[in-house]
């Protein structure tokens, strides 16, 4: 066994920013994603381990928030990929949001639990797009798919959304 | 400009929707905390890990050449993977275990490696007809992501083409995805946690080839694993690709695994 390495102070408060500035997002994007708050957390300190295990190969290829947000966004789609996850119903009721507050407006809530009925690939790119603020190509650069894919699911996205909104976002 | 209006309204709704998700302020120093303690030990193969797989059915060394030829060692020792092989893991590596037809595929089980730990394997669809598609990814996926095992970025943006445009395009009759579900026939229930690596087609010959990787809780010498490899017939191409479910084909193949000593292939950060 090698010695363990001094801890780079450098590093770790890099790393300890990152997690204060993006940690709260990234829980609410992946409890809209994975529907459970258990799942969520774990999500959330899984993507956050890896990205402390790489960040000393981090070159800045793409912005720290495309970076981790990708990490994220594959550790929600391996929980996804489980037997258990494929064979249940996933009509989502606001019951089965026991996070979500209901001293919000109507349409706040609307909006969040559409986000959540969407099929997944779709609401992926809403996350992000919406949520996350990020542009075409940063999504497709996170998700691995051509941008010309990310703009086709949002359109459909948005023509959902704005009928469940009756029209009130989300014009054409 | 309405675009801004819908974000800021999305963020707005989301921040107070899910205001009591505000995170562990002691997220970043637990982390850091155990990762330390766990930096630098890392579980190689043993070099005497004897792997011994009861072969159920004979295999067809056709079935082989008309593969893809990607193995365990180009799935997961390559861009795609995350483990470290050591230099002698191709000898623990059992190949052409099974062969399985269904109507409209042969599906071949071609390559598995099982530590105690973990079991890692490699399988082949090959379509029996050749204007079949077989995918495994939501049709507006990148098609050059698809066809190519380490698919380089900018040539997948260069490219351009969906699944869907490469099943109109390429004169395809029908299109088919490949699934998986996974059980242990010994204790009667499914296996949840799963994952792999993806697929890989290759647009000559019509073959996906398939990974597969079950990370298990406890180390066992001895496990049986059943694997269901399901194409499901895709119907409806206009918004969530619709498949039709009562005419699902599945190759079926149960698997006993003996690791005469357990290990555990090592893992990069």
């Amino acid at each position: 066994m090698q010695g363990i390495k001094a801890p780079d102070p450098g590093m770790d408060e890099q790393f300890r920013d990152l997690v204060e500035d993006y940690q709260a997002p990234l829980l609410k994007m992946c409890y809209l994603q994975l529907q459970d708050r258990g799942l969520a957390e774990d999500a959330v300190q899984e993507t956050f381990i890896k990205a402390y295990r790489t960040l000393p190969a981090y070159r800045g290829e793409s912005s720290r928030k495309t970076w981790l947000i990708r990490i994220a966004i594959n550790t929600c789609r391996d929980m996804q990929r489980s037997g258990w996850w494929k064979h249940i119903n996933r009509r989502v009721t606001p019951e089965m949001l026991p996070e979500l507050s209901r001293g919000i407006s109507e349409d706040a809530l609307t909006v969040n639990l559409e986000i959540a009925r969407l099929p997944g690939k779709m609401r992926e790119v809403v996350l992000l797009y919406y949520y996350s603020n990020m542009q075409i190509t940063e999504i497709a650069e996170a998700l691995g798919i051509v941008p010309s894919s990310v703009s086709g699911r949002l359109r459909r996205a948005k023509e959902r959304l704005r009928a469940a909104l009756k029209g009130a976002y989300f014009d054409e | 400009m309405s675009d801004q209006r819908d974000r800021r309204f999305v963020q707005a709704s989301i921040d107070s929707g899910l205001s009591s998700l505000g995170g562990d302020p002691r997220l970043a120093q637990r982390i850091m905390g155990l990762e330390r303690k766990e930096r630098n030990v890392k579980k190689k193969l043993s070099a005497g890990v004897i792997l011994v797989i009861a072969l159920m059915l004979a295999t067809t060394s056709v079935a082989f050449a008309m593969s893809n030829g990607f193995g365990l060692l180009d799935f997961f020792g390559g861009r795609r993977g995350r483990v470290e092989i050591p230099d002698d893991a191709a000898q623990y590596i059992e190949h052409d275990l099974k062969t399985v037809e269904c109507e409209h595929a042969t599906v071949v089980f071609r390559e598995a490696v099982y530590d105690g730990k973990t079991c890692r394997m490699v399988y082949d669809v090959i379509p029996k007809q050749k204007d079949m598609l077989l995918f495994d990814c939501p049709m507006d996926d990148s098609w050059y992501g698809l066809t190519h095992l380490n698919a380089d970025r900018d040539a997948m943006l260069a490219d351009g083409r969906t699944v869907l445009d490469a099943y109109y395009e390429g004169g395809y009759a029908s299109a088919w995805e490949v699934d998986i579900d996974l059980n242990d026939p010994t204790e009667q229930e499914a296996i949840d946690q799963y994952g792999g690596l993806g697929g890989v087609l290759n647009e000559e010959t019509g073959v996906y080839t398939g990974t597969l990787e079950i990370p298990f809780d406890a180390i066992r010498a001895e496990r049986t694993v059943a694997v269901y490899v399901r194409l499901l017939p895709l119907t409806d191409v206009s918004d969530e690709f619709s498949y039709d479910y009562d005419r699902a084909e599945i190759a079926a193949m149960e698997y006993h695994f003996r690791a005469a000593v357990s290990g555990e292939l090592s893992t990069r950060s």
